[in-house]
């Protein structure tokens, strides 16, 4: 609130030096046609409504930021007027008066802005509800009026004539006007609209009530409403002989027109300087042609010199050849080298970037998305690693005269965490401002200072911002009471790992989520497609167990070229190597294409041991599904602070990263030859399926931008473009590559349409109802049944009807919201078991909802449920999930309960 | 009496009235529902000021004239008259004989309209 007071502060005191331009060429210009002035009152509008503006060497504007955003935090507050006299007259007063006290927790001049940004709020406020009010004031006098012509209504109750509406005005005349004053004010009005005054004027209105604490403002305001006055007279008496002008003059005395108000204008400075009206219409002469042309050359001029900025900033270069010296300012400014952060399609971004600063002669700094290296004759030095690098800025945050790079990173892939890491160049010191886990941190400019944005983490909302700065080694906002949360350091950790080929299973992958030191830590971030169990083994008899337990599953004596064997390994985990080791082993699922997959580093930070994995893609695989464990062998020395594990993909390379799938669309009927599908990932990846027939599958990076879906393939071949649809995205074929417009998919205005979200945001029931868009189920009744579930045959033991009531509906509610996870291979999960069905039916006695508790005799401890979640008929497959929140086995036991 | 006077707007929905009266406030509203493309609630607001001001009445839904519509004229002519001429009525006769002259038959009726006003007082 307060830096968008700020903003409008400073649009508002350059505007001013507009207005009193404008004002000085309006008393300068009085032989020139009215409608040019108002052409000079629409560059003050545009000045006032669009908050940036070009930078030119060109401007007349002193100071295109009198007051800095940076005042609220300064320990030395001061305004850049831009014209030195006045800056030293002021300044010193408000040094005095808003210098904050030494150890005072907020600036003086925060508060005090903070009081005006409300004052101005509620005066806007004030304003508007004026307007409204007149606004209806009027609307309800004019309801009694009859019609005269189309758009033209005599009203009674009114003295002045206006205009009223705006998208489909009427005129209002005062009765009893003669006929023909009523002609001539008719004209008036008319050429009123013809102008399109009606949205002119509050237009200008509205622009005054945003600035209403500006007195050029209304000074603006008030001429503004003259000019449109005359420069309307002009146009009804351009045609009108001597008489006729003495006629309009005669009525705009003696009838109502000077008392007028355009559409409720609810200010009436109405009375539009009459006489200053009679004289120019009376004077009015066809403006000769060099008037005309000398107006409209200064309303450009004008144009040039006011709408602009004063140029202050250096170009920046940001061209990936060009290798020039970057200009940096002193203090605490800072500048931008390039900035793609938020623009999250890498494609788009330039392969490398080059610069040199003055401050470091000889060296080069070049960027690419991973690596910041500076170059210089003895060889590259490596400055900075990132996944990617996304922004870095100049700025002398350590006050040695020479700046430090300022960057914005991201580390990993499935899980993101962005922060900032400043370098001190001359010492090779990094400073670092990370929380990963908690929030992310990123820097970004605000007129020319550096100002760095703390989010939740992996979250867009930014939870607290302001002006980066180090203090004690310390990166902070200025101003802060207290350091930003941050992470500790974090500190690698020797390690030495295995991967060993031991196959897939589904059970097996669940027996290690059992067994797995991060189970927790996963299900709070949601992402269960991302579970990485991780197993933490500290001597042989936990080793043995899990060999013997695992063995069930997975195949260890394998034998695979590019792992070990796990039965050959298990050999060396014997007392000696417990006593000083622990074995960590990460179960991964391959999918069916053959990634590999490897620790790319391990690090302790806060007590915590974190495993980053990277997957390594391949371009082709089978169609077997496989998995892999990572034994990771740690000296227990290592990891004695450590209380909590957790293991992760942090990095995926191969031919398409691959993230969580988000949305699935298909075109085309399910049976269809045709059939094509698309789909999205929450990595910003796509894959497009063109044809069932196709082998050729485009993968790449999508950008969604004004309802418009773009996929580009990253070889630069291809390009697909979609319209955003109610319920899709429909092809634009002349935006798209004409290689597969033949295809019917392709073909112009092909729909593709939304079918399911990716299951990894489906936690509940009640997540999947919605995304087959069944959520609006009913409960109006239940019927109960309790089978014994043998192979095949389901022998019925009980049943039961509930009809209503407040039971059955906390039942319903809570098993909507039971934490379940789908399990893929329900075959093998299912033996013999008791079977609870649940069917729902709505207020019609209809089926709303059908499924099972389940509960296996080989797995007594997990709760299954199994069941279409849609009424008997309907197509969506039958899915198992297995309950893994709480509240599941209390729900099964209070209505199994209900049975007996 | 207050000042008799009815605007352009409200001659106009007074004629409806007088040329109706007595009618139903229904009908009237119909009736200005398509003569003046009013809606209902303006019709009533402008008959309560109408009333307000003495010249109809809405008894029970039915609408009629205090005033008819000669009164009206009768009384507007009289305003004319004591605004423009003091309240002279020979003034104003004088005013307007002198640019027209009266026929034979006219200044007969106007003799026995004086006649018989003579006569009621």
């Amino acid at each position: 609130m307060a830096s968008l007071f700020l903003k409008f502060l400073n649009m508002s005191i350059t505007a001013g030096w507009l207005i009193l331009a404008v004002t000085g060429l309006r008393l300068l210009l009085k032989k020139a046609p009215k409608w040019q002035i108002c052409l000079l009152w629409s560059v003050v509008g545009l000045r006032l409504v669009f908050p940036f503006s070009f930078k030119s060497a060109l401007s007349l504007i002193p100071s295109g930021q009198t007051v800095s955003p940076d005042i609220l935090y300064s320990a030395d507050p001061g305004i850049q007027s831009g014209i030195p006299a006045f800056n030293s007259w002021l300044n010193p007063v408000i040094k005095e008066t808003f210098t904050p006290a030494a150890g005072a927790s907020v600036n003086p001049l925060q508060i005090w802005t903070q009081v005006a940004a409300y004052v101005w709020l509620a005066g806007m406020v004030l304003l508007l509800f004026y307007a409204a009010l007149s606004y209806g004031r009027l609307k309800k006098k004019v309801r009694a009026s009859i019609r005269l012509e189309d758009g033209v209504y005599i009203c009674d109750e009114i003295e002045t004539p206006f205009i009223l509406g705006l998208i489909k005005p009427r005129i209002y005349l005062s009765s009893g006007l003669e006929a023909g004053q009523q002609a001539l004010i008719m004209a008036h009005e008319r050429a009123h609209l013809k102008r399109r005054d009606h949205w002119w004027k509050p237009l200008g209105f509205l622009l005054l009530t945003l600035y209403w604490f500006n007195p050029l403002s209304w000074l603006a305001y008030i001429l503004l409403c003259r000019d449109i006055e005359m420069a309307c007279d002009e146009k009804v008496i351009r045609d009108l002989g001597k008489e006729g002008r003495l006629e309009y003059s005669q009525t705009l005395l003696a009838s109502s027109i000077p008392h007028r108000a355009i559409m409720a204008c609810p200010l009436a400075f109405g009375e539009v300087a009459v006489k200053e009206r009679i004289r120019s219409v009376l004077n009015y002469k066809k403006p000769a042609f060099w008037i005309i042309l000398l107006v409209l050359m200064a309303s450009i001029v004008l144009a040039v010199c006011f709408l602009t900025n004063p140029k202050d900033d250096p170009v920046i270069p940001t061209s990936p050849s060009g290798s020039e010296t970057l200009p940096v300012p002193a203090g605490s400014l800072a500048v931008e080298w390039f900035n793609f952060f938020g623009a999250d399609d890498l494609a788009d971004w330039p392969e490398s970037l080059e610069t040199r600063l003055d401050e470091f002669p000889g060296v080069t700094f070049r960027w690419t998305a991973g690596e910041l290296v500076a170059v210089t004759e003895g060889g590259t030095e490596t400055v900075l690693l990132g996944m990617p690098i996304h922004n870095v800025f100049f700025c002398d945050l350590t006050g040695d005269g020479k700046p430090d790079l300022c960057s914005t990173i991201s580390i990993g892939s499935g899980i993101m965490d962005t922060h900032v890491v400043v370098v001190d160049f001359v010492n090779r010191v990094h400073y670092q401002l990370w929380h990963r886990g908690f929030h992310d941190y990123d820097l970004y400019l605000e007129d020319d200072v550096l100002f760095v944005a703390m989010r939740p983490w992996m979250k867009k909302e930014i939870l607290e911002s302001g002006p980066l700065v180090l203090e004690d080694g310390l990166l902070n906002i200025k101003g802060r009471l207290g350091p930003l949360p941050r992470g500790e350091l974090a500190k690698e950790v020797e390690y030495q790992a295995f991967a060993s080929e031991v196959g897939y299973s589904e059970a097996g992958y669940l027996a290690m989520v059992e067994r797995s030191e991060n189970r927790d830590s996963q299900r709070q971030y949601g992402n269960r497609e991302h579970l990485t169990p991780l197993v933490k083994l500290e001597n042989r008899a936990d080793f043995v167990a899990f060999y013997r337990d695992l063995s069930a599953y997975f195949d260890f004596g394998r034998d695979s070229s590019d792992s070990v064997l796990f039965s050959k390994q298990a050999q060396k985990y014997t007392d000696a190597f417990f006593s000083d080791h622990s074995l960590f082993v990460a179960y991964l699922t391959a999918g069916t294409n053959a990634d590999r997959f490897e620790i790319l580093e391990a690090l302790t930070k806060s007590g915590q041991l974190n495993l980053a994995i990277r997957r390594i893609q391949a371009a082709s695989g089978d169609t077997v599904m496989d998995g892999w464990f990572l034994l990771v062998e740690i000296e227990k020395a290592e990891v004695a602070d450590c209380s909590a594990y957790d293991a992760y993909i942090a990095e995926t390379t191969g031919p398409y990263g691959e993230g969580n799938l988000v949305n699935t669309y298909f075109y085309g009927e399910p049976d269809s030859p045709d059939r094509a599908s698309l789909q999205l990932f929450d990595s910003g990846d796509f894959l497009l399926d063109l044809h069932t027939a196709m082998s050729y599958m485009p993968s790449g990076k999508y950008v969604i931008e004004d309802d418009l879906l773009t996929l580009k393939t990253p070889d630069g071949q291809f390009t697909f473009v979609f319209d955003r649809r109610a319920d899709g995205w429909s092809v634009k074929a002349d935006l798209s590559s004409s290689a597969y417009a033949k295809l019917p998919s392709m073909a112009d205005g092909s729909l593709f349409r939304f079918t399911s979200r990716g299951p990894h945001d489906r936690n509940t029931i009640e997540d999947w109802l919605k995304a087959w868009g069944q959520e609006d189920v009913e409960a109006e009744s239940l019927q109960l049944t309790r089978y014994r579930y043998d192979g095949s045959v389901p022998v019925k033991i009980s049943q039961k009807t509930i009809k209503g009531g407040q039971s059955l509906e906390s039942w319903f509610l809570r098993l909507l919201n039971l934490e379940i996870m789908e399990v893929e291979n329900p075959a093998e999960a299912m033996g013999t078991s008791d079977r609870l069905e649940l069917q729902f039916f709505d207020r019609e006695n209809q089926a709303s909802l059908f499924l099972a508790f389940q509960v296996a005799d080989d797995m007594p401890d997990r709760l299954f449920i199994n069941g279409s979640f849609l009424p008997a008929g309907e197509v969506i497959p039958t899915k198992t999930f297995q309950v893994t929140g709480d509240g599941g086995w209390g729900l099964y036991d209070e209505l199994l309960a209900s049975l007996n | 009496m207050a000042e008799i006077r009815l605007g352009e707007v409200e001659s106009r929905f007074a004629d409806i009235i007088w040329d109706n009266e007595p009618l139903h406030s229904r009908d009237l509203v119909k009736l200005c529902q398509e003569l003046l493309d009013w809606n209902r609630s303006t019709t009533y607001t402008v008959l309560r000021k109408l009333s307000d001001r003495g010249f109809f009445k809405n008894d029970g839904g039915v609408v009629s004239s205090l005033i008819s519509r000669k009164e009206f004229h009768a009384l507007q002519s009289e305003q004319f008259v004591d605004k423009t001429f003091d309240g002279s009525l020979p003034a104003f006769i004088a005013a307007f004989t002198r640019r027209k002259a009266l026929s034979a038959e006219e200044a007969e009726q106007i003799r026995r309209m004086i006649d018989q006003a003579a006569r009621e007082d």
